[in-house]
């Protein structure tokens, strides 16, 4: 068996070489099927990334009126993180506000003293509501604006990000769309092309087919080589467009961070983070695909 | 060791290429099967290696009955009957020694063995010298004999050559002729199919003569006589 394992393997590089170009252009065809997958991972865990962050921006601000007293501004937190829908409060006090202020706005002389001539501290306290989901913010706000609860607050201020995210949404679904639909083509002119390397494989080795058979080689020994020709495709084609994609990946970094300076979100990380996954589902399925399309190719040509 | 058993081959519509054949062949016989192109020789041979199958009738090897042999037994079929053609069948691109490990490597023999046995086998067809010569750089006979130890390398029990001088000058085929009668003392059983007048009167051995698909002559030592 591992002799003929190993014989089979070599009689399919040597076919891999001798019909080199059409292997060339097959694994060619096979690189750019696996890119614009590829590209359309990126966007989703890209879009995915941009949805995250801009929902972990959302909260509501509860500002608290300026007579209230401490226990009440207590009370009405101990309430709100009762709710099962809320996620975290955070309690910023008026002077911790002011500090804040000061500090963000230090470079900029007028305000500062614009503050220091208000001379009393013109902010409020305030409790900032988390979510545990977007979704959740309705009750949250239905709740904050019972009649109950507006002795104490002088106003809330809720930052809608629902339009952004729909239009990450909308925006990431177009381009999944556009990717999706290159994959598939690709896809299809993979299959056959590789379908017609291993016919053009079929016809080059007759000869040496047609020895086999008279000298007694099993019929699945005549099979293998061309099979594993066309793993042999498929391996090559994975280990190039990884090698492609950490190479673009890194070029484009310094450019996608500019852009995306809020997100911290690294393609290179994510492709790490998850590369046995992505690897061996990209190199199992494009094995099996080469596989399958050759074997049907074999039916067809390879009489044994 | 090999029996013919009212062996039909009827390809539709209307042709016989063979038709009710009875021939029986003995361990270590030498058989000449001789007839004009179109008597069904080809055939023949060709249903004995099981590249076809009979329409009616048995053809036992061995015992074994391969009439409608399964594709999967057909390997170890050819492993047992080496055959040897007018075009030789050689690998252009491999040299001698490469062309006859060929035939082992593909049926799965070991390096080692392989390095032990190509060499034996060369030495009986006589090409020991030219283990690392190319085909083409061989004469018509030489080509012939790589083809004759390429069938031998499975040390089988039968040896069909089908019209093995066909290509090959009188002095060339005498050679080839001489080394089947070689082989057949060693015990292999050889069955030789050809129309060369020449091989057969020179041999003195039985022929089978073939006409339209029949038998119309078996004589334990015959001449060419179509």
């Amino acid at each position: 068996m591992n002799y003929s394992f190993f014989r089979a393997l070599r009689y399919a590089f040597k076919d891999f070489g001798r019909n080199f170009w059409l292997s060339l252009v097959t694994i060619t065809v096979l690189i750019l099927a696996l890119l614009s997958v590829n590209i359309l991972i990126s966007l989703n865990a890209l879009s995915d990334r941009v949805i995250t962050a801009v929902k972990e921006k959302v909260d509501i601000s509860v500002f608290i009126k300026a007579d209230v007293e401490q226990a009440q501004v207590a009370n009405f937190e101990a309430k709100l993180k009762k709710r099962p829908e809320v996620k975290e409060v955070i309690f910023v006090s008026k002077d911790a506000a002011l500090a804040d202020f000061k500090e963000q706005h230090k470079d900029d002389p007028r305000i500062l003293e614009a503050i220091k001539e208000v001379e009393k501290n013109p902010l409020a306290d305030t409790l900032i509501v988390k979510a545990k989901s977007i979704e959740d913010y309705k009750q949250i706000l239905n709740f904050i604006n019972l009649e109950e609860n507006q002795d104490i607050i002088k106003y809330q201020n809720y930052t809608d990000h629902e339009k952004i995210i729909a239009r990450v949404n909308d925006i990431s679904k177009k381009a999944e769309e556009v990717s999706l639909i290159i994959s598939l083509v690709f896809a299809i002119i993979a299959i056959l092309i590789i379908f017609n390397a291993i016919r053009v494989s079929v016809y080059t080795r007759r000869e040496e087919v047609a020895v086999m058979r008279l000298v007694g080689a099993s019929s699945s020994f005549i099979r293998l080589p061309f099979l594993l020709e066309s793993v042999i495709y498929g391996v090559f084609a994975v280990i190039i467009t990884f090698a492609i994609l950490y190479a673009a990946f890194s070029a484009i970094s310094p450019y996608l961070n500019v852009l995306l300076n809020n997100y911290s979100f690294n393609l290179v990380e994510y492709y790490n983070q998850n590369f046995v996954m992505l690897f061996a589902a990209e190199a199992g399925a494009v094995i099996l695909l080469s596989v399958l399309s050759s074997a049907v190719a074999l039916g067809r040509y390879l009489k044994v | 060791m090999i029996k013919f058993r009212n062996v039909t081959k009827f390809y539709p519509p209307d042709t016989y290429a063979v038709k009710g054949i009875n021939l029986h062949i003995k361990d270590g016989e030498f058989v000449s099967i001789i007839g004009q192109s179109g008597s069904g020789k080809t055939t023949l041979i060709r249903l004995l290696i099981g590249e076809e199958h009979v329409t009616n009738g048995n053809i036992i090897v061995g015992g074994w009955d391969i009439s409608n042999i399964r594709k999967g037994e057909v390997p170890i079929l050819r492993r047992q009957i080496g055959v040897i053609f007018q075009d030789y069948k050689l690998l252009p691109n491999k040299n001698i020694f490469e062309n006859i490990a060929f035939a082992l490597e593909v049926c799965g023999s070991s390096d080692k063995k392989i390095k032990i046995m190509v060499p034996q086998i060369l030495k009986v067809v006589n090409l020991l010298g030219k283990a690392d010569k190319y085909p083409r750089q061989l004469s018509g006979g030489e080509q012939q004999r790589v083809g004759i130890a390429r069938a031998l390398i499975h040390r089988p029990k039968i040896l069909v050559a089908d019209e093995p001088t066909g290509n090959l000058d009188l002095a060339n085929s005498r050679d080839i002729i001489d080394l089947l009668q070689k082989i057949n003392q060693l015990g292999t059983t050889v069955l030789l199919v050809t129309h060369d007048r020449e091989v057969v009167n020179m041999l003195k051995r039985r022929v089978v003569v073939l006409d339209r698909g029949e038998i119309v002559s078996d004589q334990k030592i015959g001449r060419y006589v179509i």
